[in-house]
């Protein structure tokens, strides 16, 4: 008897030592590349900005914090970062759901054409799939000549400052990453059930409320955590086609370090963004669960 | 005191709830369903049985309005209903998977239907938990289908399917995800739920018994026609080809020959006579005979009478508790024969001597030559 628990105490260790040794590699990656630059930025943060070399032995301040949320300034600057995230998570769900919908009902050409229409634009540059946009927005553009010629409006119209066109750009980037997230929640759903709901009497828009959205919620709040930190984090499509005068965090942070060398205040601005992003991210995750009360259920 | 107008309805046929005329369907040129018609009257239950990939849930989901057809005519209740989307056609279906809605209560689920159709909430509640209580889930109301068992979940897939009132209702292989103790139980407690409820119903299965115990007719399919329909007796007693035959039901299969002999015709299996009751061809010719293995007695040898006797040497036994399937080796023939376990006496073995005897009554004669 004891010796059969001895056994089985070494046995688990054994198996626990294997564990260590699988996961060991991605701990220790996390370590080194996440946990310890975000304790650094966060330690950075906490000190007074100084010129010249980093002090190692600096007070601990919250005084960056306090002058950025005193500031309403940068109160608006999160607002507007924060609506910018939200505006393109709506957009890409709007758009990415229904193409998402018909990519995994659809076969052939038609599934092969959504699929590489997908992924090309994830593999194109980013920069040039911007510089992309900026011709066709500039004015006197693609699309002003178009609009030109059917004689839909006349003399030249202010897109490429606007920021319209920045959620435009922002989703247009985003929507490959979201569509292939949908795709394989929507792709999960059995067709049967969607088929019983229709013999019972449900029509499409009731069956895509009450069936597949609470259904598919996973893969919702999936892709729009995704879509939504990739777009409040994001630098270059603002700075390139809202231009560098737009009121977002990432540029605001990008100025503080790099131009105006001002480290701790750039480290205060990205913790904020920080948990900003993971504040969102907790409360999509807990309001979608509630409204589709999941943790009660499986899926069967 | 008699009435002088007479009931119009008496005279007529009672007019079907489903009728199918000569509806084809193809997918990428391949043709699944070939003129095929079926018809389903008030109350009726029906089965479609067949192999995998014989049509008949093609049919199933043409009736339920998932598929369209490609030629023919789809009438429910009398009305051409080829376009009817199916949120229209009022019926009752039961998949295979049950397609419960995970994220609903059993309640929910059941009341799904009736909320679809404007039901005032009023009298949602009560149809719900009367039909609850009819498949014996009173209980469960309050749980989620993954809290369930598996013949609960089915119970409640009936249930949603029944609580509409449909006229029709649709089970597709409904009893396939249970075991085999449970679908004996399932199979009796459908047939008693649609018999209270009179309502048609469409049964499709690949299993024959679930088919000879529940249906009122049944409809063999083969390659997108109906090769056999009729009621379970008559379509197992008089099965008219070899494929119904070794379908519904296990069977021998011979091959034989019509012959003269003193003036009328007899029929040959290899050198033996085999004496049948019949009309048998007047052209000398082949055909297929079946001879059902619950048909055919077993003794020691020498000691089996009838119309045709044969005897040989037990190759196989099968034991299957409350009867024996024997393979008996004749000439170079292998036979089946199914055997009672009798008080006392042990079961042939193999090797035995034995004779087997048929009567002629038992000899089912088959259209064409036997394809065995």
């Amino acid at each position: 008897m004891a010796e059969g628990t001895a056994t089985r105490v070494t046995r688990a260790g054994e198996s626990m030592r294997g564990w260590v040794l699988f996961i060991a590699p991605i701990v220790l990656l996390l370590i080194v590349f996440f946990v310890v630059p975000l304790v650094d930025l966060l330690s950075l943060s906490l000190t007074e900005h100084k010129p010249g070399p980093r002090d190692p032995n600096a007070a601990l301040t919250l005084v960056n914090f306090v002058k950025i949320l005193g500031d309403p300034f940068y109160l608006a600057m999160a607002g507007n970062s924060l609506l910018l995230g939200l505006l393109t998570v709506i957009a890409t769900l709007l758009i990415g759901y229904p193409v998402a919908f018909y990519l995994t009902r659809s076969s052939g050409w038609e599934r092969t054409l959504i699929s590489v229409a997908c992924l090309l634009p994830i593999f194109t540059n980013l920069i040039v799939g911007i510089l992309g946009w900026y011709i066709l927005l500039l004015p006197f553009g693609v699309f002003q000549q178009l609009l030109s010629a059917l004689g839909l409006v006349d003399g030249p119209i202010q897109w490429i400052r606007s920021s319209s066109a920045l959620v435009a750009v922002l989703t247009y980037e985003h929507l490959p990453f979201a569509i292939l997230i949908l795709a394989s929640t929507i792709q999960n759903v059995p067709q049967d059930k969607i088929n019983a709901a229709r013999i019972l009497g449900a029509s499409m828009p009731r069956i895509v409320w009450s069936l597949m959205l609470p259904l598919t919620a996973p893969g919702l709040i999936a892709s729009a955590i995704l879509v939504f930190s990739l777009s409040v984090s994001s630098y270059l499509i603002p700075i390139l086609i809202a231009g560098p005068r737009t009121q977002v965090l990432p540029i605001s942070i990008f100025s503080y370090s790099s131009e105006l060398l001002n480290r701790p205040m750039a480290s205060t601005l990205a913790f904020i963004l920080l948990v900003m992003v993971a504040a969102c991210t907790y409360s999509a995750v807990l309001v979608a669960n509630r409204l589709t009360r999941r943790g009660s259920w499986e899926m069967v | 005191m008699s009435s002088p107008t007479v009931n119009a309805s008496e005279l007529d046929p009672p007019r079907p709830i489903l009728k199918l005329q000569r509806v084809r369907k193809t997918f990428q040129g391949q043709v699944v369903l070939d003129d095929l018609d079926l018809e389903i009257g008030a109350g009726e239950f029906l089965s479609l049985l067949g192999p995998s990939g014989c049509g008949k849930t093609t049919t199933l989901n043409l009736v339920a309005g998932f598929l369209k057809a490609d030629a023919g005519y789809i009438s429910l209740r009398g009305a051409l209903s080829n376009e009817l989307p199916p949120q229209k056609r009022k019926l009752g279906m039961v998949f295979q998977s049950y397609a419960l809605f995970p994220h609903m209560t059993v309640f929910d689920n059941v009341a799904y239907g009736l909320h679809r159709r404007g039901v005032p909430s009023g009298q949602v509640s009560d149809r719900v938990a009367a039909m609850l209580d009819l498949v014996r889930l009173g209980q469960a109301q309050g749980k989620y289908p993954s809290q369930l068992s598996g013949g609960m979940q089915q119970r409640v897939a009936l249930a949603r399917a029944l609580v509409t009132e449909p006229d029709l209702l649709l089970l597709d292989e409904p009893l396939s995800n249970l075991d085999a103790a449970l679908r004996k139980d399932m199979q009796v407690e459908i047939k008693h739920i649609q018999e209270r409820l009179k309502v048609a119903t469409l049964l499709v299965t690949h299993s024959q018994e679930e088919a000879l115990v529940m249906s009122d007719r049944m409809a063999v399919m083969r390659g997108g026609r109906i090769e056999r329909i009729g009621p379970p007796h008559t379509v197992y007693s008089d099965p008219r080809t070899a494929f119904v035959c070794t379908f519904v039901g296990d069977a021998n299969l011979f091959e034989a020959r019509v012959a003269a002999h003193e003036g009328t015709p007899r029929l040959m299996v290899g050198d033996w006579a085999v004496l049948a009751d019949g009309p048998l061809p007047e052209q000398a010719g082949t055909l297929g005979i079946a001879v059902r293995p619950e048909h055919i007695a077993i003794a020691p040898a020498g000691m089996a009478s009838g119309d045709n006797v044969l005897s040989g040497s037990v190759s196989d036994t099968i034991f299957k508790g409350s009867n024996i399937l024997y393979e008996v080796r004749v000439g170079d023939r292998d036979i089946l024969v199914l055997g009672l376990p009798k008080i006392g006496e042990a079961p042939f073995a193999r090797g035995d001597a034995v004779s087997i005897a048929f009567s002629r009554k038992a000899v089912i004669l088959l259209a064409g030559a036997g394809h065995g």
